[in-house]
């Protein structure tokens, strides 16, 4: 497989350990993977690459994971893009906001890695 | 005292002749025959008696008589009429305290006299007191209101106002003041003052306050070292006009320490130029003591509010620390378990045997440690009211047996049996069935884990009274809850296995304790389990409770009560309350009650159609409807609501009255709103307002 056929994910998380274990695992299972470390970062590199799927924090310096999924989902141009939220609390208020953004799916810590990539597979086999 | 008569003759022979036998008789006389002169010399000095003539001329008698007897009401001015024998004129005898006749001798007239001056002497005394009476009346009725008033109130400025006022209505002083002792170096000098007073006056008083204060300490055990520059002055001046001097430190004045035998509150003085008399002085000691009693009370509540405040923080401190520590945990958790995972999947080459080993050691503990955190979130989330609930009426059986068959594999492995003896059927409950698994789970692997193999693990299911419960089983703070009236439904879990010492048992449900145990240690596990059991039943109003003999069994149970529609509803509106009130949102509620078994129902029309008449974002049950005897109730609850949003909501319910052809029925409902806190700032109230259709 040409790296050009390979879906692109993009990781977006201030922890560098999470996004490296998601990265490796994420690539091993047949993705290309870009990878920021704070929301800011995350946005531009989105808006530059337009990844098929995004993984996210909510808890991020400079823009939340909340505030990204709604600058995307209001515009045209990425309001496809299937969007993973990962978060540390599981409080159903959270939920709801997250719904309100656009949030397609959420993972809630500590998270199955195995969990993530059946979820990731889901979405992107459904947009194939 | 020599008494003075008036007489009051025109004929100057007699007029010569009576003076002369009355002055012999002892008494002052003075003679007059002008009306003008009369009235002015009895303004000026009131005569003891007066005696006057019938026959003369210039004086409409009768018309004199009587303006005295009302002008002079209260001095007891009484007469004696000298009237000539055969006089017919009976008004004038009538208005006459006595009739003397002319052709008297002198003894008679001198019995007349004395007898006149003794009524006049007794018809004093008795208003004088009458008017003692009425005072030391008004004293006590003023005493008997200060005193109830004092008891009404644990604030200590208005304690001290009510005393203040108490003083002034029952002593009506010029001057007083009270030295309040707060805190050490902290005191408040309150001075009440009918006129003002200038700076060296005021600085005289506080010297004044301050001796007082040393006197009354002698010096001995004197609760701190007082100068006149460390009391701050509050002043009340009620007439801004004149002003004193020095002088009225002269005046009668009364002084009390404010204080019981453990305590010193402060002192109070006042002034008054008249002086104090007994009843006055007993009033105001009497005042100065009773306010000493509230005022402990008083500061004993302050220190009780302020240490439940303290409480308070600390316990949301405690539980927001829990919350925080466990969310920061769980990012390195996931970070370690994925890396972990990665590594044991062989991803990153083959591992070896011991490798692998040790991989799946660190895997285990992490899990566990994930578990330990779930579970501190899960306890300090429901401690701080924010767990989150779906109550629904559901078949709990169900729920039983689903958690049931998920321990079969368990339990097989250590050859357990496990038996479900449950009440067949559908048991409808108004439960979150996720919690109650919560819970199931719990109670079986807990069997499980302290029952050995080949043992036995029975599920049982009863309904029973709220009387059947043993209160002895129960916390104390679950017993007042308890419902004797109500059915509840009982879900047992009874093993065979090691079971729990006596003094172990009622430790159970404590969280944090079971940490201690090495017990639980060995077996793994939190120990927060059976205290998190216990906070999710008592969110669903149930109990919970463990019976057991050492090596014999353990037997969990809990209850859940069987409420009917108007119970859910009520159950609702107070937990909804409870969390408004909490985390200091408002919270509305709107009402429709139905009289009379209506043909074309409005709450039936709204149920039916499912009208949502707010749209909130709750997963909560925001509708609620039931009947009782021939009324139909309606409630919708408001999370966050404002008056604009319950009159919305009735709007609402007009325009689709209007809408509708339910236009006729009208006449028979009642609709109502009402908003906390800005409406009804307690849950009894709020309670009282909303259902007291019901009862």
């Amino acid at each position: 497989m040409g790296n050009e056929t390979k879906k692109k994910i993009l990781i977006v998380d201030d922890e560098i350990d999470i996004v490296e274990t998601l990265k490796f695992i994420l690539e091993d299972a047949g993705y290309e993977c870009y990878c920021a470390f704070d929301g800011e970062e995350g946005l531009n590199i989105a808006r530059e690459i337009i990844p098929d799927l995004m993984i996210l924090d909510v808890m991020m310096p400079k823009i939340n994971g909340y505030k990204i999924s709604r600058l995307l989902k209001y515009d045209s141009k990425y309001k496809n893009i299937p969007i993973i939220m990962i978060t540390a609390r599981s409080q159903d208020e959270d939920r709801l906001i997250g719904e309100e953004t656009g949030v397609n799916e959420y993972i809630t810590k500590p998270f199955e890695l195995d969990y993530v990539v059946d979820k990731v597979n889901d979405y992107l086999k459904a947009v194939k | 005292m020599m008494k003075n008569l008036l007489v009051i003759v025109e004929d100057n022979k007699k007029k010569n002749l009576l003076s002369k036998d009355i002055l012999k008789m002892g008494y002052n006389v003075t003679c007059f025959d002008d009306e003008a002169e009369i009235l002015k010399l009895i303004n000026l000095n009131p005569p003891d008696a007066i005696i006057i003539d019938s026959e003369i001329k210039n004086i409409d008698i009768s018309l004199f008589l009587k303006r005295i007897k009302i002008q002079y009401k209260g001095d007891h001015l009484l007469t004696i009429t000298l009237v000539p024998n055969n006089y017919n004129n009976y008004e004038l005898i009538k208005l006459s305290d006595f009739i003397v006749y002319p052709t008297i001798n002198n003894l008679l007239l001198k019995q007349t006299i004395n007898s006149c001056l003794r009524l006049k002497g007794t018809l004093d005394n008795l208003s004088k007191n009458n008017q003692e009476l009425a005072l030391s009346l008004y004293q006590l009725d003023v005493l008997y209101n200060t005193s109830s008033r004092l008891a009404g109130t644990l604030d200590k400025t208005k304690l001290i106002d009510i005393m203040l006022e108490g003083l002034e209505k029952s002593l009506s002083f010029q001057l007083s003041y009270t030295l309040i002792y707060n805190a050490k170096d902290d005191l408040t000098l309150i001075i009440n003052s009918l006129h003002p007073l200038s700076e060296r006056f005021e600085h005289a008083i506080k010297l004044r306050a301050l001796l007082s204060y040393n006197n009354l300490f002698d010096k001995k055990d004197i609760i701190c070292e007082l100068d006149s520059y460390n009391i701050k002055t509050i002043k009340h001046v009620k007439h801004p006009f004149n002003e004193y001097d020095l002088n009225i430190f002269n005046n009668d004045s009364l002084f009390a320490p404010i204080a019981t035998e453990e305590k010193f509150f402060g002192l109070v003085e006042v002034f008054r130029e008249e002086e104090f008399s007994q009843e006055d002085v007993t009033c105001f000691q009497t005042i100065a003591k009773q306010v000493s009693l509230p005022l402990e009370s008083a500061i004993l509540y302050e220190e009780i509010k302020n240490a439940n405040i303290r409480l308070e923080q600390l316990e949301r401190l405690k539980s927001d620390f829990i919350s925080i520590v466990s969310h920061e945990l769980r990012t390195p958790l996931t970070a370690i378990k994925n890396s972990l995972e990665i590594v044991i999947n062989g991803k990153t080459g083959q591992l070896s045997q011991s490798g692998y080993k040790f991989m799946d050691m660190a895997k285990r503990n992490v899990e566990r440690l994930s578990g330990i955190i779930n579970d501190l979130l899960d306890l300090s989330k429901v401690e701080a009211g924010k767990m989150d609930f779906w109550f629904k009426k559901e078949n709990i059986n169900a729920t039983i047996e689903f958690v049931k068959n998920t321990f079969e594999n368990l339990a097989r492995e250590k050859n357990i049996k496990i038996l479900l003896n449950i009440l067949s059927g559908n048991v409808e409950l108004y439960i979150d069935s996720s919690r109650i698994e919560q819970i199931m789970t719990n109670l079986i692997s807990n069997a499980i884990k302290f029952t050995n193999e080949n043992g036995q693990i029975e599920i049982e299911t009863k309904v029973i009274d709220g009387s059947d419960i043993d209160e002895k089983l129960l916390y104390n703070q679950d017993i007042k809850f308890l419902n004797k009236k109500g059915k509840y439904y009982k879900i047992s879990v009874k093993d065979n296995g090691i079971g729990i010492e006596k003094d172990d048992m009622n430790k159970v449900f404590d969280k944090f304790r079971q940490i201690e145990n090495s017990l639980n240690r060995k077996a793994g596990g939190t120990g927060l389990g059976l205290p998190i059991a216990k906070q999710l039943v008592n969110a669903h109003l149930g109990y919970i409770w463990v019976e057991s003999e050492v090596n014999q069994y353990t037997k969990f149970s809990f209850c859940l009560p069987i409420l009917n529609d108007k119970e859910i509803f009520i159950m609702n509106l107070k937990r909804r309350f409870d969390n408004a009130a909490q985390n200091k949102q408002t919270f509305g509620v709107v009402s429709i009650i139905e009289y009379n078994g209506l043909k074309k129902s409005l709450i039936d029309d709204i149920k039916n159609k499912n009208l949502m008449l707010i749209r909130q974002k709750t997963n909560e049950e925001n509708d609620f409807y039931f009947e009782e005897g021939d009324k139909k109730y309606y409630y919708t609850l408001i999370n966050n609501a404002d008056k604009f949003a319950l009159d919305f909501i009735l709007k609402k319910i007009e325009t689709h009255i209007k809408n509708t052809d339910l236009n006729c029925v009208c006449d028979n409902i009642l609709f109502s709103s009402i908003l906390y806190p800005n409406e009804c700032d307690n849950i009894n109230d709020l309670l009282k307002i909303i259902i007291k259709d019901i009862n």
